[in-house]
C-alpha cells in the first residue's frame, strides 16, 4: 500500500520528468501524454486523500474507496462537518474530473454481472479494464440478456474513456518504475559526475524505497560510489558490484592514500562481500579469476586487509610472499610512512611467528633475517621474534650434545687461564681470582662427568619429556577451568558461583606450581647446556612431542574457530574439513577413528554434492584395506595421527 | 560401512568407500583415501588418493594431486600411518 508521502515524491518526480520531456524537442506526444496521465492520477489521489482526511476515513477498506470509487461523490452533508470543511471539500471535489467516478460505477456494474467480488477485485475492475473481459466465456455462465447488458455497459466505458482521453495509472507500478529509473540513472553516471550530481536523485531514491517498505534489492551495480552509498544506507543489503568495478575500486584503494579510514574500511567490506560471493557462486569464471589476479597484484597493505577477511587459498599470502614483505620493508624502510611500516611489520611478524610453530622453518627465517640490510628493521624483527623461543638466530647449528659440552669446556678453560694469569700482587684480590679458577675447574669436572655418564639423547629427551608431561597437565587443567567457567554461567546463586571460583583459583595455583616445576627443569637444562644447545633442545621439544604441539595447535584451532564464526556471520565460506584437522591436532578427539568419523559425517550430510575430478590410483594390500576399514569404524581405538 | 555416493569423472553417480584422511600443512591440502572395491590382483585392491577440497557448505571435490613432490610426500605420510596402524594390530 502506497501512502501520501510516496505520492508526493512521485508527483515531484513526474513534474520534473514532464518538464524535461517538454524541453526536449524530440520527445514524442505519446510519451508526454503518458507522463501527464500519470501525474494526473497522482494529483487525483492527492486531492482524494485530502478529502478523506477531512471526513475522517481511516480504515483500510474505506481508504481503498478513496481512490477507486471516487470519494468525491460521497454525500458530505450527512457527515456532520463544519461549513468551513464543506467549503474546502467543495473546492477539492471540483479539482477531480467527474468521469472517473462514473467510469468506476459503470465498471462496477459490469463486475456485478460477472459476479466478481467487489472488495477482492477492485483493482482488476478499475485498472485492468473489466471491459476487456469476454462475457460469453463459459466461466461466467451469463444469459443472452446479461451478455447484451454487459456489452452496452462496455460501450459506455469506451465512450467515457474516449471523451476524457485519460488513462488511470497504477501508483505501485509507477513507484517501482521511478525507483528502477533512478537506480539506472545513478548507476550509469561516471564516478566524477556521480559525486557532483547524485544528491537530489539519491535522496529521492532512498526516501522512495523506504516508503515502499519492500525488501531492498538492487541489480548488479556498475558504479562503486553508488554501491558505497547503498552500503551506507542499507548495510545489510548485499550490493553486487560488477567485476570491472571491483577491479577499479581495488586500483583506487591501492593508489589513493588520502581516502578517509572509515570510508576505506567500508570499501574493503564491499569488496570482501563481493569476492566471497564470487568465490562461492562463480569460482572458475573469468570475472573471478580477474578479480583474484588484481588482488594478488595489489600492494601489500591492501592485500593484508583483504586476506584477513577472505579466507581462501587464492587470497592468502604464502611463505614466499611473507618473506617478500620483509624484503620490501627492508628496501623501502625509510620511504614508507610509520603507519604503513608498522602495519606491514606487524603482519609479517605475526605470520612468521605462526610459521615458527613448525621448527623446520626456523633456518629459513633465520636466513631471511640475516639477509636484511636495514639495521633498525633487523633488530626490531629479532626482538619481536625472540619473544617466541622457537626462533633461532645462531649462525651455526651444532647438533650433538657432546660437541656442545666440549665447546663449553673449551670456553671455560680459556676463562680459567685468564683468571690464573691475573696476578695483581694484592693478596685478597689474587685469592679471589684463584677461587674463581677453582670454581671453573669444578664446573669443568661436572661437565666432563655429564659427558661421560649420559648419552646425548637420554639427557635431551629425558628433560624435555619431563617438561612436556607437565605441559600436557597444564593443558588438561586449563580445559577443566574452561568447563568450570561454562558451568558457572548457568548458576543462579552467589554461593554456588563463589564455590566454583574457589575451585578455579585452586586449579590456577596448580598451574602455577607446575609452571614453577617447568622453570626448574629449564634452569637445570640451562645450567648443563650452552645457550645454543638450550635452543637446540627447545627446538627438539617442540618437534618431538605431540602434547606440546597440541598446545600450539590448540591456540590455532581457537583462532580458526573465531575466524569461522566471523565467516559464518558474513555468510561466507567456512572450511569445516580444515577446522576439524586443527581440532584434531589440538587434541580434541580421543582417537583417529573418532576424528575420521567426524570428517565422514561432514561429507555424508544430506544434500551434499561430491564430485571426483581426479585421483591417483594405488595398490593397497587387502590386510591394509581391512585395517583402515576397521579404523574408520572403531571409535574407541586410541590412536594418534603421525604428525604431518 | 563408510560409503558415499559421488559423481565420478564422467559425471556418473558411483559409490566409494572412505578409508582415511590426511593433511600436509606445507601444501595447505587435505587428502582422502578411498576405494571402489576393485581387485588389482590376488593380494591387492585398488585404492585412490585425492585432494579433498571443500568448495562451499555442501559441495566437495576430490581433486587430482598434480605436483609429483606433493604426491610423494602424501604417499609417504599415508604409508607411515598405515604402518603405524598395522603395528598396533
Amino acid at each position: 500500500m502506497y501512502n501520501i508521502e510516496q505520492v508526493r515524491i512521485l508527483i515531484k518526480y513526474k513534474q520534473q520528468q514532464l518538464q524535461e520531456l517538454k524541453n526536449v524537442s524530440s520527445s514524442s506526444s505519446i510519451e508526454i501524454k503518458k507522463v501527464e496521465d500519470e501525474l494526473k492520477t497522482l494529483e487525483i489521489y492527492s486531492v482524494r486523500y485530502e478529502i478523506a482526511t477531512i471526513i475522517g476515513f481511516e480504515n483500510s477498506a474505506e481508504y481503498r474507496r478513496i481512490n477507486y470509487t471516487g470519494i468525491e461523490t460521497e454525500d458530505f452533508t450527512t457527515m456532520n462537518l463544519s461549513q468551513e470543511q464543506l467549503d474546502k471539500l467543495s473546492s477539492l471535489t471540483s479539482q477531480i474530473p467527474p468521469y472517473n467516478a462514473e467510469l468506476f460505477k459503470t465498471r462496477l456494474e459490469m463486475a456485478k454481472l460477472l459476479k466478481l467480488d467487489e472488495d477482492q477485485n477492485l483493482q482488476a475492475i478499475n485498472y485492468d479494464g473489466i471491459e476487456n473481459t469476454n462475457p460469453s466465456s463459459m466461466q461466467y455462465r451469463l444469459g443472452v440478456n446479461e451478455v447484451a447488458k454487459f456489452n452496452s455497459l462496455r460501450n459506455r466505458v469506451i465512450i467515457l474513456r474516449q471523451s476524457n482521453n485519460f488513462k488511470n495509472s497504477n501508483i505501485s507500478d509507477m513507484a517501482k518504475a521511478v525507483r528502477d529509473s533512478l537506480i539506472a540513472k545513478l548507476d550509469s553516471m561516471d564516478i566524477e559526475d556521480y559525486k557532483k550530481n547524485k544528491d537530489e536523485d539519491l535522496e529521492t531514491l532512498f526516501k522512495l524505497m523506504d516508503l515502499m517498505g519492500e525488501d531492498k534489492s538492487f541489480p548488479v551495480i556498475n558504479n562503486y560510489e553508488f554501491a558505497y552509498d547503498i552500503y551506507k544506507k542499507y548495510p545489510r543489503v548485499d550490493v553486487k558490484l560488477s567485476s570491472t568495478q571491483i577491479i577499479e575500486l581495488l586500483e583506487l584503494l591501492d593508489k589513493d592514500k588520502t581516502i578517509e579510514q572509515s570510508k576505506y574500511n567500508d570499501y574493503i567490506e564491499i569488496i570482501t562481500k563481493n569476492v566471497i560471493a564470487l568465490l562461492r557462486d562463480e569460482k572458475d569464471s573469468d570475472e573471478t579469476i580477474n578479480v583474484l589476479d588484481k588482488i594478488n597484484k595489489s600492494g601489500y597493505s591492501l592485500r593484508i586487509d583483504l586476506e584477513s577477511r577472505i579466507i581462501h587459498e587464492k587470497v592468502q599470502f604464502n611463505s614466499k610472499e611473507i618473506e617478500d614483505i620483509v624484503r620490501y620493508l627492508d628496501k623501502n624502510y625509510d620511504k614508507l610512512d610509520d603507519k604503513e611500516k608498522d602495519k606491514l611489520f606487524r603482519f609479517a611478524v605475526a605470520r612468521i611467528k605462526s610459521e615458527l610453530h613448525d621448527p623446520k622453518n626456523a633456518d629459513r627465517i633465520n636466513d631471511l633475517i640475516k639477509e636484511i640490510k636495514n639495521k633498525e628493521l633487523r633488530e626490531k624483527l629479532r626482538n619481536a621474534l625472540k619473544e617466541r623461543e622457537e626462533a633461532i638466530f645462531d649462525d651455526q647449528h651444532e647438533t650433538t650434545y657432546s660437541s656442545l659440552i666440549k665447546e663449553k669446556i673449551k670456553k671455560l678453560e680459556i676463562k680459567k687461564s685468564r683468571y690464573l694469569r691475573k696476578r695483581t700482587g694484592i693478596g685478597p684480590i689474587d685469592m679471589m681470582y684463584q677461587t674463581r679458577a677453582r670454581e671453573i675447574d669444578k664446573e669443568i669436572a661436572r661437565l666432563r662427568e655429564l659427558n661421560l655418564s649420559y648419552d646425548d639423547n637420554v639427557i635431551v629427551n629425558g628433560l624435555d619429556e619431563m617438561y612436556n608431561s607437565r605441559s600436557a597437565k597444564i593443558i588438561k587443567i586449563r580445559k577443566q577451568i574452561q568447563e568450570l567457567e561454562e558451568l558457572k554461567k548457568g548458576l543462579k546463586t552467589e554461593y554456588q558461583k563463589r564455590s566454583i571460583d574457589r575451585k578455579i583459583t585452586r586449579l590456577k595455583y596448580r598451574i602455577k606450581g607446575i609452571q614453577n616445576a617447568q622453570t626448574k627443569i629449564e634452569g637445570f637444562q640451562k645450567r648443563v647446556m650452552t645457550p645454543k644447545m638450550f635452543v637446540e633442545m627447545k627446538r627438539g621439544m617442540i618437534n618431538r612431542h605431540f602434547e606440546s604441539k597440541a598446545e600450539v595447535y590448540g591456540e590455532q584451532a581457537d583462532d580458526l574457530e573465531a575466524i569461522a564464526t566471523k565467516e559464518r556471520e558474513m555468510g561466507g565460506m567456512f572450511n569445516k574439513i580444515k577446522a576439524a584437522f586443527h581440532e584434531f591436532k589440538a587434541g580434541r578427539y580421543r582417537s583417529k577413528s573418532e576424528f575420521n568419523r567426524t570428517l565422514f559425517d561432514i561429507l555424508s550430510r544430506p544434500g551434499n554434492k561430491i564430485t571426483v575430478t581426479g585421483s591417483t590410483q594405488i595398490k593397497t594390500s587387502r590386510q591394509q584395506v581391512q585395517a583402515l576399514q576397521q579404523q574408520m569404524q572403531d571409535q574407541n581405538a586410541n590412536q594418534l595421527q603421525i604428525a604431518a | 560401512m563408510n560409503k558415499l555416493t559421488v559423481y565420478d569423472e564422467d559425471g556418473q553417480l558411483t559409490e566409494v568407500e572412505i578409508l582415511d584422511f590426511y593433511q600436509l600443512e606445507e601444501y595447505n591440502h587435505e587428502y582422502v583415501l578411498y576405494t571402489k572395491g576393485e581387485v588389482a590382483d590376488k593380494d591387492n585392491l585398488y585404492s585412490y588418493l585425492s585432494i579433498l577440497n571443500q568448495i562451499s557448505e555442501k559441495e566437495f571435490k576430490f581433486e587430482k594431486i598434480t605436483d609429483p613432490e606433493e604426491e610423494r610426500k602424501v604417499r609417504d605420510l599415508m604409508n607411515r600411518e598405515i604402518d603405524a596402524l598395522m603395528n598396533k594390530r
